[in-house]
């Protein structure tokens, strides 16, 4: 019964993250429909294949990269509301990209990637540092002081821009969105989504346990410290990859592994499918609401994203029992 | 006694801050300088530097200074959280999008002038934040209600730069400054408007203040003792968003201030009301003139927003502060 479930909800989410790939590449400052994927003139073909595909692609696998590294973190911190951007990952991701383009850095994708990469790691191992005790990890220095470092990086972020002339590229990172994706940083995008996949195929074992305290999970042979260091490998890798591409996109990791686990609780593997479609098919539908609503303008897909972080975060402290540490 | 000579430092303090504030910027003045364009004496360069350049700004550091740290003092009497402060309730954050709504609508509809309609639209915002932060039974459980805050934080945030970018790049770049917090407007007749307002609202404050002081018991010790306990907190509540509202009215959205202040005078004179509320005032005005120097000089000619400088300053507090908490 229980496998059976979950195989219904796996198809019900595939068919509607094809159906809304389908809304996606159709849909823009202009509609072509899926036919004219193969009868249409060159110059439609041409800009299908080169911008509608790509922001497509990007979307899904940043919205699934980012769903799934936010369970990975939620396990990690035996905490619901722990996600990369409210710990400062994102914000580490940003302030890195900002001083890399300074200091004249040619922002191509494999710099971008290194940059962000060193900056959310960075950020994420103060946040870490500041939680950690003797113990092992406390929570709520955990969620509050990644909250607090989060707004001081912003705001050095700021001071930088001001200092330097250069408020519009803090603008630009600032808004985010997928709406120069190209194909290489698709490409780089699946290299990152792999490895994610990979990296929890060969753990789930472990990376389930986490969710147990330390001396139980000794107890069941895993080592936590180590299982922990893979995980915030995995997380911040991802998280950098995805401010890199599309911009400090928030709470996609928040919203989406909790209703997962409301329609489906089950154990960390099982969820992870489940978890990255439903992840995808979220930042498909904010795309898609950003590039239309308000046409030919786009709207910024990181405030879009943060007010419906926002609103459902509220509504999970006001009506679930959520223990929040 | 010892409370005496602490005020003593603090206000001591407070004037050198004050001094600090008038002698440095691009142009440097000596202290006898300073002392004499006060007094009228001064040659015609230094009194021109002081009154129009060098006093707004003071007084617009006074108001704002005093108006969070009441503010934040109130919050936290309110909801007996020594973590809680109008920047992370929200509640400057609503205060904000009051703002910027406006500013974008006056774009549109010239009749919508800033200057006149900008108190209303930053107290209702204000007030906005604060009753959806507070609508459940949240208060009880500290930690959720700062939870709260930094979600309805991000969600206002998100809203304010959806309309940010709507606007055109001048209204934007203010919006900016407004939202790091700086000192936008220092014309006379403003500054004595918002400073009129928060006199009148800390001598309110002061003159609750022995029911504010019986909310110290408990609730039901207080009701006890024949504070009508709800009436009082309402009070306590409509108080602590006027003072936010005109602080952000003066120098936008400036972090943190409110808690700080309150935390370091109860650390200084102890949890009673009244010497809080007096040492509370003095603390938050000597960071916010202190800020002020620094963000005028530390990278001349450039200068940087107050509320930047405020939140590199009291962040590192705060977490210090929190890490103190959660060891208990």
């Amino acid at each position: 019964m229980k496998r059976s479930g979950l195989w219904r909800l796996n198809v019900v989410l595939l068919l509607l993250l094809g159906l809304l790939a389908m809304l996606s590449t159709a849909a823009g400052v202009k509609w072509y429909g899926p036919l004219s994927w193969f009868s249409a003139s060159h110059l439609t073909q041409q800009i299908l294949l080169t911008i509608r595909l790509p922001r497509t692609l990007a979307a899904i696998l940043v919205g699934g990269m980012l769903a799934l590294s936010g369970q990975l973190m939620q396990n990690v911190s035996h905490n619901p509301i722990a996600d990369p951007s409210i710990l400062g990952v994102n914000a580490g991701a940003m302030l890195a990209l900002m001083i890399g383009g300074l200091m004249g850095l040619n922002l191509n994708i494999f710099n971008s990637l290194w940059l962000s990469i060193l900056g959310a790691g960075l950020a994420f191992v103060v946040v870490l540092g500041l939680a950690m005790r003797r113990r092992g990890l406390d929570v709520l220095r955990f969620i509050l002081g990644g909250t607090v470092v989060s707004s001081l990086i912003t705001c050095i972020a700021y001071a930088i821009g001001i200092l330097t002339n250069q408020t519009a590229q803090y603008r630009n990172l600032l808004v985010g969105g997928f709406a120069n994706v190209t194909m290489p940083q698709v490409h780089a995008l699946l290299v990152v989504m792999v490895i994610l996949v990979i990296g929890v195929a060969c753990f789930h074992k472990e990376l389930s346990l986490l969710i147990l305290d330390d001396s139980t999970a000794r107890g069941l042979g895993v080592r936590p410290a180590r299982t922990r260091l893979l995980a915030s490998v995995l997380v911040v890798l991802s998280a950098a990859m995805a401010v890199a591409v599309g911009g400090n996109i928030g709470f996609v990791g928040l919203g989406v592994p909790q209703l997962v686990s409301f329609w489906h609780p089950d154990r960390l593997e099982r969820n992870v499918l489940p978890t990255m479609l439903l992840g995808a098919s979220f930042m498909l539908t904010v795309d898609i609401l950003a590039k239309t609503l308000n046409r030919p303008n786009e709207l910024p897909l990181s405030a879009l994203s943060a007010i419906c972080g926002g609103i459902f975060l509220m509504v999970m402290l006001n009506h679930k029992k959520v223990v929040v540490a | 006694m010892k409370t005496f000579t602490r005020y003593l430092i603090v206000i001591a303090l407070a004037l050198l801050a004050t001094f600090a504030c008038l002698m440095f910027g691009d142009i440097h003045l000596s202290l006898s300088q300073v002392l004499n364009a006060l007094f009228g004496l001064g040659d015609h360069v230094s009194t021109l530097v002081i009154w129009q350049m060098r006093l707004p700004y003071v007084f617009a550091a006074l108001i704002c200074g005093s108006a969070l740290a009441v503010s934040g003092l109130l919050l936290q009497q309110l909801t007996q959280n020594p973590l809680v402060d109008s920047s992370i309730l929200g509640v400057n954050a609503g205060a904000s999008l009051g703002a910027v709504l406006l500013i974008a609508l006056s774009a549109r509809y010239k009749a919508l002038s800033v200057q006149t309609w900008l108190p209303l639209a930053a107290i209702l915002g204000a007030g906005c934040a604060l009753v959806l932060v507070q609508q459940t039974n949240a208060q009880h459980d500290r930690l959720r209600l700062l939870l709260r805050g930094v979600a309805l934080t991000a969600l206002l945030n998100g809203v304010i730069l959806m309309l940010q970018l709507n606007m055109n790049s001048f209204d934007f770049e203010r919006v900016l400054t407004w939202l790091t917090g700086s000192f936008w407007n220092v014309d006379g007749k403003f500054l004595a408007g918002y400073g009129l307002a928060a006199v009148v609202l800390l001598l309110l404050v002061w003159w609750f203040r022995a029911d504010f002081n019986m909310l110290n018991l408990g609730d039901d010790m207080a009701q006890a003792a024949g504070v009508n306990i709800n009436r009082t907190k309402r009070l306590l509540m409509s108080l602590a968003i006027a003072l936010a509202a005109v602080a952000v009215a003066v120098g936008g959205a400036i972090a943190l201030i409110g808690l700080m202040s309150p935390n370091i005078a109860k650390r200084l004179v102890g949890s009673q009301f009244t010497t809080r509320f007096a040492m509370s005032i003095l603390v938050g005005c000597t960071l916010m003139l202190a800020s002020n120097t620094v963000a005028n000089n530390l990278f001349l000619p450039a200068t940087l927003p107050v509320g930047l400088v405020v939140a590199v300053i009291t962040m590192p507090y705060f977490l210090m502060l929190l890490f103190q908490k959660s060891e208990v």
